[in-house]
Formats: C-alpha cells, sequence, structure tokens
C-alpha cells in the first residue's frame, strides 16, 4: 500500500501518453538523467557529450571513472556546467503541472448541466455499455471548452494584441510598428518595463494557448536575423544566478596522512558529526564532499542544512541494509498474478509472429491461388493458441 | 524512508517490462523484487515459468542488484545456486540500467548463452555438443516450473477447503 501512495507522486514521461500532445514525451524523458531518472539537478555536461545530474555522475565517477553510456574514460575535473540546460530544465518543471491540466483528453462523462438539453441524457442512458458511443457525448464538452478558449483567447486578443503592422517589444513590452522593432536597435537598447510587469509574464505565458506567447513567438522569428535574438521574456524571470563565492568546491582529503583529531577538526568546520569509527567518518566525508560540490554547480544552491539533512538520511539508510531477508518472496497470488501477466504478454507476442509469418505467407499464396481459399487455410486465431499450449496442457494432464 | 535508491526504484515500477516478463516488489519492501520470465518462443526453453529474485541495496543504481533464480536452471551461465553469470551485472554494468533492462538481458541470455566462461560446465559441453541432450535436460526444467506453479494453486485449493 505504502508503496502504491508514492507512486502517485512520481512523474514520468509516460504522463503525457494519454494527454492531446502524447509527444511531449520525448521532450520529458530528455530533460531527465540517465542515472536517477529524474529531471536533471545541477546538470554536468561531460566531454563525451552526456549529461547527467552533478549529484549522480560524481558518486558515480569515484568508483568507476567511465561515462555511464559511452564508457569512454571520464573523470570529475572533465565535468562542466551546463547553465543553460539547468533554467529550461527548471522553467519545464514549473510549466509542467500546466500542461498536463490543460492538454488532458477529459475522460469521464461529463455532467449535463440542467440548461443543456435533455437528448443528452437519454442517449447516455441507452448507450452506457457502448465507449464509442460514449466517446459522442464527450465530444460536445471537448469542443465547448475549446470554444471557451478559443473565446477569451479573442478577448484577450482584443486587450492586447497590437495591430497588423505593429508589433510587441519582447523585452519592454511596449508596442511599436513592427519597422522600428526590426530595422532599429530598439531591442538592443530598451530595458524590461518593470519588475513587476515582466515578473507576471511567465505567468501568463505558461498557458498554451496564450497570445502573449504566440506573439513572442512570432516577434523573435521575425528579428532573428538581428544580432540580438530577442531574449523571451522567460530569461528575465531566471537571471542565471552565479553561485555565490563563499560557495567553495570541497576538495579531496588524503586520508592517510591525516589524524584522527584533523578529521574531527574537518568534520566539525562543516558541522558534521564527529561520531562512528574512523572509516566511517571519511565516509560521511567523503559523502558530504559529493553532496557540497554537487551543490555548487546549482544555480539554486540548497542551504547546507538541508545537505546535511541528506547526509544523515544516507547514513541512516546504509544501517538499514542488513535487515532485508534475501529469501523473502512473493506470497503465491502475488507469484500467479506475476506469471499470468509475463504469460499474456509472451502470447502475445507469439500471435504476432505468427500473424506476421501468415501475413507473408498470405502474400505468397495470393499470388498463386485465389484470396478466398487462402483465409479458410489460414486463420491465425483460431489454430494457433491451442497449438502452442498444447505441451503445456497435457503435461497438466499427466 | 526515501533515499535515492528506493526513489529510482519506484521509478522502474513505472517501466513496463519486456513482453513475457512480469516483476513486482514485495509488498513490504521495494529493495526486493521478484519476476518472472517466460521461457521464449521456439527455444528449449518455451513456456517454462521461470522465477528470479532480484535484490537491490542503498547503492542501487550506481552498483548492479544481485540476480538469482528461485527455479532450478539448466543454463550453461547458471549456477547451481540460481546465481547467474551475466556481464551486465558485473563488470559491464552501467547506472542507467533499470530493471526493465536488466530482465531483458537475463531473457535473451536464456537462448544465447556465453559459453566462454561457464557457471554449469556440463550444461555448456551439452549446449555445445549435444544439442539434442541440451534440450531435453532443459525441457525437464521447464516441465519443473510448472509442477511448481501447479504445485502453488494446489495448496491454496486445499486452504479453500
Amino acid at each position: 500500500m505504502n508503496i502504491l501512495g508514492d507512486l502517485n507522486n512520481i512523474t514520468d514521461p509516460l504522463d503525457f501518453k494519454d494527454t492531446k500532445v502524447p509527444k511531449l514525451f520525448e521532450i520529458d524523458s530528455l530533460l531527465r538523467c540517465h542515472i536517477c531518472k529524474e529531471f536533471l539537478s545541477a546538470p554536468m555536461l561531460t566531454n563525451c557529450g552526456h549529461t547527467f545530474c552533478s549529484v549522480c555522475i560524481r558518486k558515480y565517477l569515484i568508483h568507476t571513472p567511465k561515462c555511464p553510456i559511452c564508457s569512454k574514460e571520464l573523470r570529475e575535473s572533465n565535468l562542466c556546467r551546463n547553465v543553460l540546460l539547468e533554467q529550461t530544465v527548471l522553467s519545464y518543471k514549473n510549466l509542467r503541472p500546466d500542461l498536463l491540466e490543460n492538454l488532458q483528453i477529459p475522460k469521464e462523462i461529463p455532467q449535463i448541466s440542467n440548461s443543456e438539453s435533455k437528448e443528452q441524457d437519454v442517449e447516455v442512458i441507452e448507450n452506457i455499455d457502448d465507449d464509442d458511443d460514449v466517446v459522442i457525448i464527450e465530444e460536445p464538452k471537448k469542443r465547448k471548452s475549446e470554444a471557451n478558449n478559443i473565446g477569451q483567447l479573442f478577448k484577450k486578443q482584443k486587450e492586447k494584441q497590437p495591430g497588423k503592422d505593429k508589433s510587441r517589444c519582447p523585452i519592454c513590452q511596449k508596442i511599436f510598428h513592427r519597422d522600428i522593432l526590426e530595422q532599429t536597435t530598439h531591442i538592443d537598447t530598451c530595458s524590461p518595463k518593470s519588475e513587476h510587469d515582466s515578473s507576471s509574464l511567465p505567468n501568463s505565458s505558461l498557458s498554451p494557448s496564450s497570445p502573449k506567447k504566440k506573439q513572442d513567438l512570432q516577434t523573435r522569428s521575425s528579428t532573428s536575423n538581428q544580432n540580438s535574438p530577442a531574449p523571451s521574456s522567460i530569461s528575465f524571470h531566471f537571471q542565471p544566478k552565479e553561485p555565490t563565492t563563499d560557495l567553495k568546491k570541497l576538495t579531496k582529503l588524503d586520508f592517510s596522512s591525516l589524524s584522527n583529531s584533523a578529521l574531527k577538526q574537518r568534520l566539525t568546520k562543516l558541522e558534521l558529526p564527529v561520531t562512528g569509527t574512523r572509516n566511517q567518518m571519511e565516509a560521511r566525508y567523503n559523502e558530504y564532499l559529493i553532496l557540497w560540490n554537487a551543490n555548487c554547480d546549482s544555480i539554486n544552491p540548497k542551504n547546507p542544512k538541508i545537505l546535511r539533512k541528506s547526509l544523515s538520511q544516507w547514513e541512516n539508510s546504509l544501517k538499514f541494509k542488513n535487515n532485508s531477508g534475501d529469501d523473502k518472496q512473493l506470497d503465491k497470488n502475488s507469484w500467479n498474478q506475476l506469471i499470468s501477466q509475463a504469460k499474456k504478454s509472451a502470447l502475445k507476442v507469439k500471435k504476432d509472429n505468427k500473424d506476421e509469418e501468415d501475413d507473408e505467407k498470405n502474400d505468397t499464396n495470393v499470388d498463386l491461388k485465389g484470396n478466398d481459399e487462402v483465409q479458410e487455410t489460414n486463420d491465425p486465431d483460431e489454430s494457433f493458441p491451442e497449438l502452442k499450449t498444447s505441451s503445456q496442457e497435457q503435461f497438466f494432464n499427466a | 524512508m526515501s533515499t535515492p535508491a528506493r526513489r529510482r526504484l519506484m521509478r522502474d515500477l513505472k517501466v513496463d517490462p519486456p513482453d513475457g516478463v512480469s516483476a513486482s516488489p514485495l509488498t513490504d519492501n521495494v529493495m526486493i523484487w521478484n519476476a518472472i520470465i517466460i521461457g521464449p518462443a521456439d527455444t528449449p526453453f518455451e513456456d517454462g515459468t521461470f522465477r528470479l529474485s532480484i535484490n537491490f541495496d542503498e547503492q542501487y543504481p550506481n552498483k548492479p542488484p544481485q540476480v538469482k533464480f528461485l527455479s532450478t536452471m539448466f543454463h550453461p551461465n547458471v549456477y547451481a545456486s540460481g546465481e547467474l553469470c551475466l556481464d551486465i551485472l558485473q563488470n559491464r554494468w552501467s547506472p542507467t540500467f533499470d530493471v526493465a533492462s536488466i530482465l531483458t538481458s537475463v531473457q535473451s541470455l536464456l537462448n544465447d548463452p556465453n559459453i566462454s566462461s561457464p557457471a554449469n560446465v556440463e550444461a555448456a559441453n551439452l549446449y555445445k555438443d549435444h544439442t539434442s541432450q541440451y534440450a531435453k535436460r532443459v525441457r525437464e526444467t521447464v516441465e519443473k516450473s510448472w509442477a511448481d506453479d501447479l504445485m502453488d494453486n494446489e495448496d491454496d485449493d486445499e486452504m479453500e477447503e
């Protein structure tokens, strides 16, 4: 039960599978770390062109100095921050819930309000068992909501859309004649309108149908030939934050030449506990080194308190390790469930293969004989499953 | 308690395993998984229901899990204990792998054994020189796997009575 509860909190690229734009699956997977499969946090670029979370790749490189994807030699010193990607991930993460909400395909039968005709009520009752027909009921709602969106769109356009020959400057948000934007250096010199206005912008551009966003895109593409591709309004929201100077990276310690008390001093300086054996203290320092240095790579470094908390979580998790019994197994019902799941998908493959073979046969037979005869001799759905399970049945009957 | 390894395993749960394979963590411990691999079609292993256990530790995915057949196997790369000799579970492990990719590899290992470093010498020799006898021995394990399933169900019937 616990497990299922947690499962709902986990975002997955497949969340987009059943939306209006399933292809968003791609961007959702691309922005994830190959190691932890979560959205990249402080992404680091390797010299072989791959990208991982700073923590993930640093932890891995300690014992295996190779790229996890292409196995090329790789060292921590070869890693390079990827600030733009980090900003992209942050922006996308903010956008994601809105995308999912706005792109949802309505699944449940919509509640029909009193104002709507009763005809539809009747239809629902008649066709309640027939999926295809129920979809027809869903459509009006979809159209209606789209219509609403379009209505809103026009409203906004009336308010905000500049005239035909005019465009909004993507930076200061003032409306200019297009020529001014395209042929003068206005964009190079202008500055954002005001703190308040620019901060409100990213929110409005979150909704996919926002006219402002489209406008931004248009303007940008029309000015793309100039030296200064106009930055989008979002870039003001996420000003690259350079790590503050007091966030200095920790260095690896040469433990062999370090006395116990010197090591304790180091740990105390970092506000880390000095309990446990020498080995535990060394491991503690090394783990914290990774957390700390990865934190330095982020444009939004976390408070050291949070780092220390993850460190103690990590130490606790090591204690748990020995408690798990190796021979523990699923109960019989769960095993049976697994078996039937696996059999089902295995059978599907066999069937697909058989169908393909039959198709090939069909193709050759069609040339020789007529279409009708072939269909009789090749009926994959009927003859196949019996044939394949017969040996198993014999076994069970014996 | 949420640790990187546990979070990662919750993610792995969302990835569908390959066809003919199913896997699930224990209800009370996400660090131990059990899996079923159906023997691939057109191989001596065909239709066998082979049971595995996969044990993870907190180093996952930086370190590979321990994978073990619970069913009796006759395979050049599977020890009598059920432990298996598979490069991606040892020196060729990558932290980019997940449960689904591990099981895909084990599934393909069934019909594509690595003879150069056998864990079961007899199986390796038969595989090389006496194919029909090898197939016969494998079929025995397939039938054993069915018998195990059947026993489980009979136990259930008794309990119902």
